[in-house]
C-alpha cells in the first residue's frame, strides 16, 4: 500500500511544472494577496479647498488625519480642485464656503464634499468616513455652544467599539488567511484532478486494470497522496509563510487546522473527480476549474457577505464547500473558536464531502474507467 | 511591407484553420465563452452588493424605554436583528461561532444617566473576522448613534424651551462627481470589464500556439516558407474575434443585468476595447513563445495578468494610493489606461478625442507587445 | 554525378548534455532516396531537422546552395518536412480535404493546380472515399498517408521524411511507397527518410548508417548486402563490431509445463463500437507455450481482440476461455501479463521504482521479487542505471524493462500489444530473443500483435487479422509455400541501368523496385524467362536470384484472396 502511495507521491514531487506552481501559490501568492489587496482605505489623499480661512474650519480641516487620511492638501482655488478630481489625482474633496464660520454660528453652514465618482470602492468608504468626522464635529460644535449658553445636563451617548478578536482590524491577516483559502480550494481541485486524469492520458491505466490491483484500490491511493501532499503544503505554508514570514499571530492550533482541511479535502477531490470526467483531457482542466471556482468564491461569504446576497443564493451557499471551510477557517484562526464551537459546520462539511465524492466517483466510472 | 495576394491568403489559411479547430472542440468553445461571462458576474455581482442584513444582536441590562427606542433603530436595512443576548458569554459564542456580526451592549444605568442629562456609554463588539465589514459595521453604528444623539438633544432642548433648532449646525453635501447614483458599482462593474478582458484572450492565444508545439504541428510552420508574422497574425485573428464577442456580451451584461447604462457612445469605448484585445493576445503570444506544454501557458497567463489585474489598475485600491515600486506596476500595465477609457465613457461622457492620449499609449503598447511576440517566436528549435 | 541538393560539412549538435551529433559529413544527391538508418537515439531525427532547417546546430550546412544558418528561410519553400509519429503533421479537428487545403495554402500552391494534384493524390492513397471524415476519425495508417500528401502537396524538390511508415500497416506501407517512387522518377523529387525498418532502408538508392551521433556508413544497400543476405544482418554486424550478441539464462523456474494442450480458446468473439465491426466473428486456439502472433493493418482488430482476451472490453458475442477460465475471472489477474501498445511504465519514476510498482502490484513476496528484480535489470542492460527516471532511456530499452515488469509475477500467459513499434532492429532482435526464451523456459504461452510482417518469423504460428476477421492461421513457413504456390516464385533482379518497370508491368508481372533492384513474380514465370524478358530490351543485369517472398506481399496475397 505505502508503495502505491509513494508512487502517487513521486508523480506530484517530479511534476516540476506544476511543483513550482504549487509552492508559488502557498507562498509568494499569498504573501502578495496579504500585502496588497488592502481594501481597507488609509492614507487616502484629500484635498480641502478653505475658502472660510477661519477658525472653525482650520479646527474643522485639523480633524482629518491619518491613518485613514493623508495630511490634507490645502488648495487654493476651485479650478484646481476640479483639476484634481477630473484627472483623478486626489479621490476627495472638501470645500468650505466663504462665510462658513458666520454661518456656524446661525447654525445654518454647509460644506461640500466632492468625490471621484470612477474611483474605486475604497473611495466610497472614505467619503463615508468624512462624513462621519463632519457630523462628529457638527455634534461636537453644537455641544460646546450649549456650553456656551450654559445650557447644560443634556443627554448623550458615547459609543465605544470595540473590534473583537483582531482589534486593529488587520486586513492583512485577513487577505493573507483568505488567499491561503483561495489557494487550497484551487490546487485542492487542480492537483487530485491531474492525477487522476494523466493514468488514463498515459495509458497506464489499462495495466492496473488487468492486475490484482483494484481500481477503486488506486484511486484510493491516488486520492490519499493527494491529500497527504496538500496537508503537508497547508502546514508548511501555515507555518512558515502566514505565522513566520507574514507574522501572523492565529489562533487554534495547526492540528486543529490541519483536521478541518482533511475535512475540506473531501469535498475538493470530489470536484476533482467532476473536473477529471469532464475535462478527459490535462489542458482543459484549467479553464474548467476556473468556471467551477468562481461562483465558489461568490457563495463563500469571503467576497459578499453570505447574508447580503438573496435570499436564492443565500440557500446556495448550503453546497458550497468553501463557505464552511472559509467559517470555520476565520472562526479558528481568527477568532479562535474552540472545536466544539466548530463541530456542526464541520460534519455538514464532511457531508457534503461525501456526496461530491460520491457524485465524483460516478461520474469518473462512467467517463474515464468505462470509457464513453 | 507589400501584402501579396500570397500572405492574405497564408493568413486567411491559418486563420480559417484555427476558427474550424475551435468550432470543433465544444468543451473548449463553451469554456471560451463561459467562464469569462461568469467570472464577470461574480465578481461584478460581489462589488454591487452593498453589506446589508449583517446579523446583530443586542444586551440590555437597562429595559428602559429610551434603551428599546434606541434598540428599534437597528432594525433596519443594515441589519438583521436577532433579538436580545442574556448573557455576555452567549453573545461571545455566537460571535466566534460567526452567527453574529455585532452585538450592542446598553448599560444598566443607561437611562438614569440620560435623564440626568449625563453622558451614557454604549459599547459595540464587532466581529473583527472580516476586517473591511468590521469597519463598515462600526461606521453604520455610529451613524446610528450620532443620529440619536441629536434627536435626544432636540427633544430635550423643546421640552425646557430653549431656543435652539434641532437641525444639525453642518450640513454635508456629498457629490459623486460622474455618479449622480452615489453607487459604487456604477464605477466598479464596467471596470471589470477591463480585467476580463485581460484575461482571456490573453490565455486563449497562449493555449492556442502551445497546442501546436505540444501536438507537433507547429513544425508545419517551421519548415515552411510562411512569414513569422503572417502566422502570427492568422492565429490571432479568431481569439480578436472571440474576445471581442466577449466583450459585447459584457457591454449589454452592464447594461441589461446590471442596469448601468453608459453616458458617452459605445463607439467611442469600441476602439480602445479592440486595441485593448489586441495588446492581451500580444500578451497571450509571448507567454507561449516561452512556454511549451498547454498546463504550463494557462498557469504563467493566469500569474502574470490575474493579480496584477486586481492589484495595480486602481480597482480595488485607487492609484494615488500605491507607493513606489505598485505604482510604477501600475503605469506599466495597460490596465490602468483602458481603465480610464471606460470610465470616460461611461461616466464622463467623454468621447474619443478626449481619450485620444490613453488611446494612443495602448496602440503603443499593442505594438511594443507585439513586435516582442514576433521577435520572441522563432520559426527553429534550441 | 550531379552536385549534391544538400551538403552537411563538420555538423554536431548538442542537447543540453546530450551530444547528438559529433561532426557530421554528409551528401545528398539530387533525385533519389536516401534512407538514414540506425539505432533509435543515433541522431537521425536531429539529423534530419537540421536539413529542413528547423534546428540550430554547429557546421556548416548547405541546402541547393544556400547556406541553412544563414537563410533557413530561403530553403524552404522548396522542401517539405513530415516529424516523426503518426500523423503529428496533422489538425486533428480538420477534415482530410481541409488538411490537405491547408497545406497548399501556406505553402502557396495555386488553387488549380492544388485541386488537381490533390485528386491524384487522394486517389493513389486511396483516401478519396474519406475527404470529409476528420484526421482524429482515420486509422493510424490513412493518418501517415494524409501526412504525405499533405507534403507533397507543394510538390517540392525535396522531401524529409521522419520515420514515415512506424506504425503503418502493410497495405498502406506499399501505397506510401508507390507515391513516393512516382515522385521521385517523374519529378525528380529528392527523398530523405528517416527509418529503423531494415526493409525499407532496402528500398532505398543510397544509405547513411548512423550511430551515436557519427555516419558508420555511406553508400548503396547492394554493397552492403554483398556479404549479408541482408541489410538487417549488415547492419547487425557493423553494429556489433566482432561482439557476440549477448544471451541470457532466467534463473528461476515456473511451474507451467509446454505440453501442447491448448491454453486460450476464442471461440465465436465479436465486438463492435457503434456500426463499427472492430471484431467479427474470430474462433481460434492457441497452445501452451507457444508464441502466437497477430498479424494486420491498424484497425484490423488485434488490439481489440487481445482487449476482449484481457477482459478490458466485454465482447458482444463469442467467450473467452483461458486455461479452462472464463475470461474477466479474477483468478486470471495473476496468471496474465500484459504490456499495452502505448508505453506501460511511468516515465517519471527510476528504473527500480517501476519494478518495486508492479512487485507491489502483483504482491510479490520480497525476496522473490530481489532475484526477479536483478534479472529485468540484467536483461534490460540497465545495471548501474536503476535510479535512471524511465522517461529518459531510449525506446528499446524501455520496451524491454516494460517486458520485465510485465513477467515479473511469471504468468502462464503474457500478451503484448506491439511491443516492436518503433523500436530499432538490434533491440527488437534482442526482444525477441528475450520473448523466445520466456517461452522455451518458463513455459509462457505468448501472444503478440505487430504490423511489421518481418516479425512474423519470430513466430511460432501467426493468425492474419484484417478488418476484424481472422483470414489465415497457420505457421509462417506454411503461409509462404501457399503464397509461392498460388502466385510462384519471387525474383530478385539488379539490372545494370535503370529500367522501365512497364516492361514487367504490361506482361502482368508484379514487380515492386527495391532501391536499384526490382521483386517480380508471377505465377509460372521462370528464370529463363525473365532471362529472355531482360535480353530482348538489352538490359544488362548483376543477378537474378530466387527469394523467400516477403511476408508483406504474403499478407497483401491473403487479402486480396479473401476478397
Amino acid at each position: 500500500m505505502w508503495q502505491l502511495i509513494k508512487k502517487e507521491l513521486l508523480h506530484i514531487l517530479r511534476d516540476r511544472g506544476l511543483l513550482i506552481f504549487v509552492i508559488y501559490a502557498f507562498t509568494l501568492d499569498i504573501y502578495i494577496a496579504s500585502e496588497g489587496f488592502n481594501l481597507i482605505p488609509e492614507n487616502v489623499s484629500i484635498s480641502v479647498y478653505d475658502e472660510d480661512h477661519s477658525l472653525r474650519s482650520r479646527e474643522l480641516t485639523d480633524r482629518i488625519k491619518p491613518p485613514a487620511f493623508k495630511q490634507p492638501d490645502i488648495i487654493n482655488n476651485r479650478q484646481e480642485i476640479d483639476y484634481l478630481l477630473n484627472e483623478s489625482k486626489t479621490i476627495l474633496a472638501l470645500v468650505i464656503p466663504d462665510g462658513f464660520e458666520r454661518d456656524l454660528h446661525r447654525n445654518s453652514a454647509s460644506v461640500q464634499v466632492l468625490v471621484d465618482g470612477t474611483q474605486s470602492s475604497a473611495a466610497y468608504l472614505s467619503s463615508a468616513y468624512l462624513n462621519i468626522i463632519i457630523e462628529q464635529y457638527s455634534n461636537d460644535f453644537r455641544m460646546e455652544m450649549l456650553k456656551v449658553n450654559n445650557i447644560t445636563g443634556l443627554p448623550s451617548i458615547n459609543t465605544k467599539s470595540r473590534i473583537c478578536f483582531n482589534e486593529e482590524a488587520n486586513d492583512k491577516l485577513f487577505e493573507g488567511i483568505n488567499e491561503f483559502f483561495m489557494i487550497v480550494t484551487l490546487i485542492g481541485m487542480i492537483l487530485p484532478a491531474s492525477i487522476l486524469i494523466k493514468e488514463k492520458e498515459y495509458g497506464t491505466i489499462e495495466q492496473i486494470m488487468i492486475s490484482p490491483l483494484s481500481i477503486q484500490k488506486l484511486l484510493l491511493m491516488k486520492v490519499i497522496a493527494a491529500s497527504i501532499f496538500l496537508l503537508s503544503m497547508i502546514g508548511f505554508s501555515y507555518e512558515f509563510v502566514l505565522s513566520l514570514w507574514l507574522g501572523f499571530r492565529l489562533k487554534g492550533t495547526i492540528l486543529e487546522f490541519l483536521l478541518i482541511s482533511l475535512i475540506y479535502s473531501f469535498a475538493t477531490t470530489g470536484l476533482a473527480f467532476i473536473i477529471a470526467s469532464i475535462a478527459k483531457r490535462l489542458s482543459q482542466i484549467g479553464l474548467l476549474t476556473m468556471a467551477i471556482f468562481a461562483p465558489m468564491l461568490l457563495l463563500s461569504g469571503g467576497w459578499v457577505p453570505p447574508e447580503s446576497l438573496p435570499e436564492w443564493l443565500r440557500k446556495l451557499t448550503v453546497i458550497s464547500p468553501l463557505k464552511y471551510y472559509m467559517d470555520l477557517g476565520i472562526s479558528l484562526l481568527i477568532r479562535g473558536a474552540s472545536l466544539d464551537l466548530l463541530l456542526p459546520n464541520m460534519i455538514k462539511l464532511l457531508i457534503l464531502g461525501a456526496i461530491f465524492i460520491a457524485a465524483g466517483y460516478f461520474l469518473y466510472d462512467r467517463r474515464i474507467i468505462k470509457g464513453e | 511591407m507589400k501584402l501579396g495576394g500570397n500572405t492574405l491568403k497564408r493568413i486567411f489559411a491559418i486563420t480559417s484553420k484555427e476558427v474550424k479547430e475551435i468550432v470543433r472542440v465544444r468543451l473548449f468553445l463553451m469554456l471560451a465563452f463561459v467562464v469569462p461571462f461568469i467570472m464577470f458576474n461574480v465578481f461584478a455581482y460581489g462589488i454591487s452588493l452593498d453589506i446589508e442584513n449583517m446579523p446583530f444582536g443586542y444586551i440590555d441590562y437597562d429595559h428602559s424605554q429610551i434603551s428599546s427606542q434606541l434598540i428599534e433603530k437597528f432594525k433596519g436595512r443594515n441589519f438583521d436583528m436577532k433579538g436580545e443576548m442574556f448573557s455576555p458569554q452567549q453573545a461571545d459564542k455566537l460571535l466566534t461561532s460567526g452567527e453574529l456580526r455585532a452585538v450592542l451592549v446598553i448599560p444598566p444605568d443607561f437611562s438614569r444617566e440620560l435623564y440626568r442629562g449625563r453622558n451614557a456609554e454604549v459599547q459595540f463588539l464587532i466581529d473583527g473576522g472580516y476586517p473591511y465589514r468590521a469597519l463598515t459595521i462600526k461606521g453604520y453604528c455610529q451613524a446610528i448613534i450620532l443620529s440619536f444623539n441629536r434627536e435626544l438633544i432636540g427633544e430635550k432642548i423643546q421640552k425646557t424651551g430653549g431656543r435652539m433648532t434641532t437641525g444639525q449646525p453642518i450640513r454635508t453635501e456629498t457629490r459623486y462627481l460622474f455618479n449622480e447614483s452615489l453607487k459604487s458599482s456604477y464605477a466598479l462593474v464596467p471596470s471589470l470589464i477591463a480585467i476580463i478582458l485581460l484575461m482571456n484572450p490573453a490565455v486563449l492565444t497562449a493555449l492556442a500556439i502551445a497546442r501546436e508545439k505540444e501536438f507537433g504541428t507547429i513544425y508545419n510552420i517551421y519548415s515552411t516558407p510562411i512569414k513569422k508574422w503572417e502566422f502570427l497574425v492568422g492565429k490571432i485573428i479568431p481569439y480578436l474575434f472571440i474576445s471581442a464577442l466577449n466583450f459585447t456580451v459584457l457591454v449589454i451584461t452592464v447594461r441589461f443585468l446590471f442596469q448601468i447604462s453608459m453616458k458617452g457612445n459605445i463607439l467611442d469605448l469600441i476602439p480602445g476595447a479592440l486595441v485593448y484585445i489586441l495588446i492581451n493576445v500580444s500578451f497571450g503570444l509571448l507567454v507561449s513563445s516561452v512556454t511549451r506544454t498547454m498546463v504550463s501557458a494557462q498557469i504563467v497567463t493566469v500569474i502574470v495578468t490575474v493579480i496584477p489585474a486586481f492589484l495595480y489598475s486602481g480597482l480595488l485600491i485607487p492609484v494615488t494610493n500605491l507607493e513606489g515600486g505598485a505604482k510604477i506596476m501600475a503605469y506599466i500595465y495597460p490596465t490602468m489606461h483602458f481603465m480610464k477609457i471606460i470610465h470616460g465613457v461611461y461616466l464622463k461622457n467623454l468621447n474619443f478625442f478626449h481619450l485620444l492620449p490613453q488611446f494612443l499609449l495602448l496602440v503603443l503598447y499593442f505594438c511594443i507587445l507585439f513586435s516582442l511576440g514576433i521577435l520572441a517566436f522563432r520559426k527553429r528549435e534550441g | 554525378m550531379a552536385p549534391p541538393v544538400i551538403s552537411l560539412r563538420n555538423i554536431s549538435k548538442k542537447f543540453k548534455k546530450v551530444e547528438a551529433l559529433k561532426g557530421i559529413d554528409l551528401d545528398i544527391t539530387p533525385a533519389e532516396i536516401t534512407g538514414i538508418i540506425g539505432p533509435d537515439g543515433a541522431g537521425k531525427s536531429t539529423l534530419l531537422k537540421i536539413c529542413a532547417g528547423v534546428l540550430s546546430f554547429h557546421g556548416t550546412a548547405t541546402f541547393m546552395n544556400t547556406d541553412i544558418r544563414r537563410h533557413p528561410e530561403r530553403i524552404k519553400k522548396y522542401l517539405s518536412f513530415m516529424p516523426q509519429g503518426l500523423g503529428l503533421n496533422l489538425y486533428m479537428d480538420l477534415s482530410v480535404e481541409e488538411n490537405i487545403d491547408f497545406f497548399a495554402a501556406i505553402k502557396n500552391v495555386p488553387d488549380a493546380e492544388r485541386d488537381r494534384l490533390k485528386d491524384q493524390l487522394l486517389r493513389a492513397t486511396g483516401l478519396e472515399p474519406f475527404r470529409a471524415r476528420w484526421a482524429r476519425r482515420l486509422s493510424g495508417g490513412m493518418k501517415q498517408k494524409l501526412g504525405i500528401c499533405c507534403s507533397l502537396i507543394s510538390n517540392p524538390e525535396v522531401l524529409l521524411l521522419d520515420e514515415p511508415s512506424t506504425g503503418v500497416d502493410p497495405l498502406s506501407r506499399r501505397q506510401l511507397w508507390e507515391i513516393l517512387n512516382g515522385f521521385i522518377t517523374e519529378k525528380g523529387t529528392t527523398l530523405i527518410l528517416t527509418t529503423s525498418y531494415m526493409d525499407e532502408a532496402e528500398r532505398c538508392h543510397s544509405v547513411r548508417f548512423i550511430h551515436d551521433g557519427n555516419v558508420l556508413f555511406s553508400g548503396n544497400p547492394e554493397e552492403l548486402m554483398r556479404e549479408e543476405k541482408d541489410l538487417e544482418d549488415a547492419f547487425f554486424k557493423m553494429l556489433l563490431a566482432g561482439k557476440e550478441l549477448t544471451t541470457y539464462d532466467i534463473p528461476f523456474r515456473n511451474n507451467v509445463s509446454k505440453n501442447g494442450s491448448i491454453a486460450i480458446v476464442i471461440s465465436g468473439v465479436s465486438k463492435h463500437f457503434g456500426s463499427f465491426k472492430a471484431v467479427d466473428d474470430v474462433n481460434l486456439s492457441i497452445q501452451h507455450g507457444e508464441i502466437f502472433g497477430f498479424l494486420g493493418p491498424n484497425g484490423a482488430g488485434k488490439t481489440t481482440l487481445l482487449k476482449c482476451v484481457l477482459a478490458l472490453y466485454k465482447p458482444d458475442k463469442g467467450s473467452i476461455r483461458i486455461m479452462e477460465l472464463q475470461s474477466g475471472s479474477p483468478e486470471l489477474r495473476k496468471t496474465v501479463g500484459y504490456m499495452s501498445q502505448i508505453f506501460s511504465l511511468y516515465g517519471d519514476l527510476t528504473v527500480a521504482e517501476n519494478i518495486e510498482l508492479y512487485g507491489a502490484i502483483y504482491e510479490i513476496e520480497k525476496k522473490d521479487l530481489k532475484e526477479r528484480m536483478q534479472w529485468v535489470i540484467d536483461v534490460s542492460h540497465l545495471a548501474g542505471m536503476e535510479d535512471t527516471m524511465v522517461g529518459k532511456l531510449p525506446l528499446g530499452i524501455k520496451q524491454r524493462l516494460a517486458l520485465g515488469c510485465s513477467t515479473l509475477h511469471l504468468p502462464s500467459v503474457l500478451i503484448l500489444d506491439e511491443p516492436t513499434s518503433g523500436v530499432d532492429p538490434v533491440a527488437r532482435r534482442s526482444f525477441w530473443q528475450l520473448i523466445r526464451l520466456l517461452s522455451d523456459k518458463l513455459g509462457m504461452t505468448v501472444i503478440v500483435t505487430t504490423h511489421n510482417l518481418v516479425e512474423a518469423d519470430y513466430c511460432d504460428r501467426i493468425a492474419i487479422m484484417n478488418e476484424g476477421k481472422v483470414i489465415a492461421v497457420d505457421t509462417p513457413e506454411n503461409l509462404r509455400n501457399e503464397f509461392i504456390h498460388h502466385s510462384g516464385d519471387v525474383y530478385e533482379i539488379y539490372p545494370e541501368t535503370g529500367l522501365d518497370a512497364k516492361i514487367f508491368s504490361e506482361r502482368q508481372i508484379e514487380v515492386a523496385p527495391f532501391g536499384r533492384r526490382y521483386h517480380i513474380w508471377k505465377k509460372g514465370l521462370s528464370e529463363n524467362e525473365i532471362k529472355a524478358l531482360m535480353d530482348s530490351h538489352k538490359i544488362g543485369y548483376r543477378f537474378i536470384r530466387t527469394i523467400p517472398p516477403l511476408m508483406e506481399d504474403v499478407f497483401i496475397y491473403f487479402l486480396e484472396r479473401k476478397r
